[in-house]
């Protein structure tokens, strides 16, 4: 399959500084891409000149096949960006500043004005239509930005870190949305965060960024799998936790340690082993309320280059 | 063309919303009731002198004696004083207080030029202070006729456009110059400072400069008094603002001479040396062409330096 977004020797340097070093970054149609790395680290840079907002020192970045440096427009109309500080025109209306936003991307007033109702409606805003945008709180101010790429709707969507300075439900809120909009409208999304949980929530691939150099690319069960080795912790929570049960999931291969937190069990193994622990507890008529997988490989790979930077 | 029309609209829009567009409408409607009602008293000794024209002589006459004041003698140097307020006024935040809010990188990273961003802009400011200094001047045109009773002739109706013309065009570099600020400087603060400064030196210093200078110039022949007086008049036509009263005199007044073309004819061929016949409007047109021209070329230039600056800048949101 031929990449949606395609940087080769992608660099870019300030006054003697490299602030994106040779990046080579391949991203699929239909992908979250979660970009991750330390503040400082290159990404918004890196989104700058796949937007064609900044010119590459060397290299090329191209969006759907069109140059990001040569053919900005062509780029500019199949890709929607979303700076960190997102702004809207303080003193007019939500429905004012998403028509604007339509009509320059040649949309007519009614269909600009159907697309701007829909929009809202999607990020819970519908109420709010007519008031000023001065008077929304940040994580509404931040909704308007999904809205505003709603309005859009562009093949590719760059949003540079969305969730920073809202509260947790409103970065659940937009994380939900995000993924939403990404199966909905058949969204292409790369998402920058220097959040590693954010990120392992709704993307599908996941790229880790430190002092301009792209350290590590892929899917993320793919990444996850490949650093697995005997760094799991599975989650049990159980109805009732008996001695029989974790004597008989210690006797299982690869189970390394099981430890008990009041209604939990942690289990540490060398790799994914659900099924089994799953059905040792069944033998002893244990009854499973949850169970969940924690691998902190991807964790620990994000922490070691996130001290070094 | 599309993204051109769809921000001028916003921009067009966005100036008569704002409160800002009542006040600089204010800012120069209610001065020039006074001062044409003042003009309207004392029109009749000079429309009996030697004027060609009834009606103009409103815009131009002095309301007081003392000229040597810094206030405006007459309508005419009230606009030229204030038009680069209300073009200041429209541009000094233009783009950085977009830059500011975060609004100009989701503005340029929709499919448009960056250039329709600045064009479209200037444009708007431009029609606002051309929908400003018609309605004024047809309210001012409007009380005029009330008080003194005779509507303008055909030839002061198209002096009057031309007027506007001229004024529009004067405003319009003052728009300019004030957006080459906002982008220039990342403050709202400091690019209204800086363009308040630059016309506070023009309105207010540089006439002080000037009289400064011409004190210290002596000479004994009329030659040299000759020379000293063109030394003079070159550097008054440094200032925008000069520029444009000079030009406007000789639109408006056309019987009376500006010491420059006094100079001129006097230097020149004296048998031309006709005071007390007005120029024709097309001769005046043409003699005012260079003022003009000067004025648009300022324009230009405050907007060539804009776009090199914004085109190549890189516009983050942090």
């Amino acid at each position: 399959m031929v990449p949606i977004i395609e940087a080769k020797g992608l660099t870019k340097v300030y006054d003697n500084t490299t602030v994106v070093d040779n990046l080579n970054l391949e991203i699929s149609e239909g992908q979250i891409f979660g970009f991750l790395g330390p503040n400082g680290a290159g990404k918004t840079t890196t989104i700058l000149m796949l937007m064609g907002l900044t010119e590459p020192t060397k290299g090329e970045a191209r969006i759907a096949g069109f140059n990001s440096t040569r053919e900005p427009i062509k780029v500019k109309r199949i890709a929607g960006y979303i700076p960190e500080k997102v702004g809207f025109y303080q003193d007019l209306s939500a429905t004012y500043n998403l028509m604007y936003t339509g009509r320059l991307n040649g949309l007519s007033d009614t269909k600009a004005r159907q697309a701007v109702e829909q929009a809202l409606e999607k990020v819970g805003l519908q109420d709010r239509a007519n008031d000023l945008v001065g008077t929304f709180s940040k994580g509404m101010k931040q909704r308007m930005a999904i809205a505003d790429i709603l309005v859009k709707n562009p093949r590719v969507a760059f949003l540079d870190e969305p969730t920073t300075g809202i509260d947790p439900a409103g970065i659940t809120q937009m994380l939900d949305l995000i993924s939403q909009i990404a199966t909905e409208n058949n969204m292409t999304i790369i998402m920058s965060s220097h959040q590693l949980n954010q990120v392992e929530r709704i993307c599908t691939h996941v790229g880790i960024m430190s002092k301009g150099k792209l350290i590590i690319d892929g899917s993320i069960n793919q990444l996850s799998k490949k650093a697995a080795a005997g760094k799991t912790q599975i989650e049990i929570q159980l109805a009732e936790i008996t001695q029989e049960i974790i004597d008989s999931i210690k006797e299982i291969k690869g189970v390394t340690k099981v430890e008990r937190h009041e209604d939990l069990l942690i289990v540490s193994c060398s790799e994914d082993l659900r099924r089994q622990i799953s059905r040792a507890i069944q033998e002893k008529d244990g009854l499973v309320i949850q169970m969940k997988l924690q691998s902190y490989a991807l964790e620990d790979i994000y922490l070691k280059y996130f001290r070094e930077a | 063309m599309a993204a051109f029309m769809t921000v001028f609209r916003k921009e067009i829009e966005d100036h008569f919303n704002s409160w800002r567009f009542i006040f600089a409408f204010l800012i120069v409607f209610l001065p020039s009731i006074y001062y044409v009602w003042r003009a309207t008293g004392t029109i009749r000794e000079v429309v009996t002198g030697f004027s060609h024209f009834a009606f103009l002589p409103l815009f131009t006459t002095p309301i007081s004696e003392t000229t040597m004041s810094l206030l405006p003698t007459s309508f005419l140097d009230l606009i030229a004083m204030l038009l680069p307020v209300v073009g200041i006024a429209l541009g000094l935040d233009a783009i950085n207080s977009e830059r500011n809010n975060g609004t100009l990188s989701r503005l340029i990273s929709q499919p448009i030029y960056r250039d329709s961003v600045i064009n479209a802009k200037f444009f708007a400011g431009v029609i606002t202070i051309a929908i400003l200094m018609v309605s004024v001047v047809l309210l001012i045109v409007g009380m005029g006729i009330y008080i003194i009773g005779i509507p303008p002739t055909a030839e002061e109706a198209w002096r009057i456009l031309f007027f506007l013309v001229i004024a529009i065009i004067y405003g319009a570099f003052w728009l300019g110059l004030s957006m080459l600020f906002s982008i220039l400087f990342r403050s709202v603060a400091t690019s209204a400072l800086v363009s308040i400064a630059v016309w506070l030196f023009f309105a207010v210093l540089f006439p002080l400069i000037q009289q400064l200078l011409a004190g210290t110039m002596t000479g004994d022949t009329q030659a040299a008094a000759i020379k000293n007086i063109q030394t003079l008049i070159l550097i008054s036509r440094t200032s925008p603002i000069q520029l444009f009263n000079e030009s406007m005199v000789m639109i408006l007044a056309p019987g009376a001479r500006t010491i420059s073309q006094i100079l001129q004819l006097m230097t020149g061929n004296a048998g031309n040396f006709l005071l007390n016949t007005p120029l024709s409007l097309g001769q005046s047109l043409l003699s005012v062409w260079p003022q003009i021209m000067i004025t648009v070329l300022l324009t230009v230039i405050c907007f060539a330096i804009s776009y090199i600056k914004f085109m190549r800048e890189e516009i983050r949101s942090t």
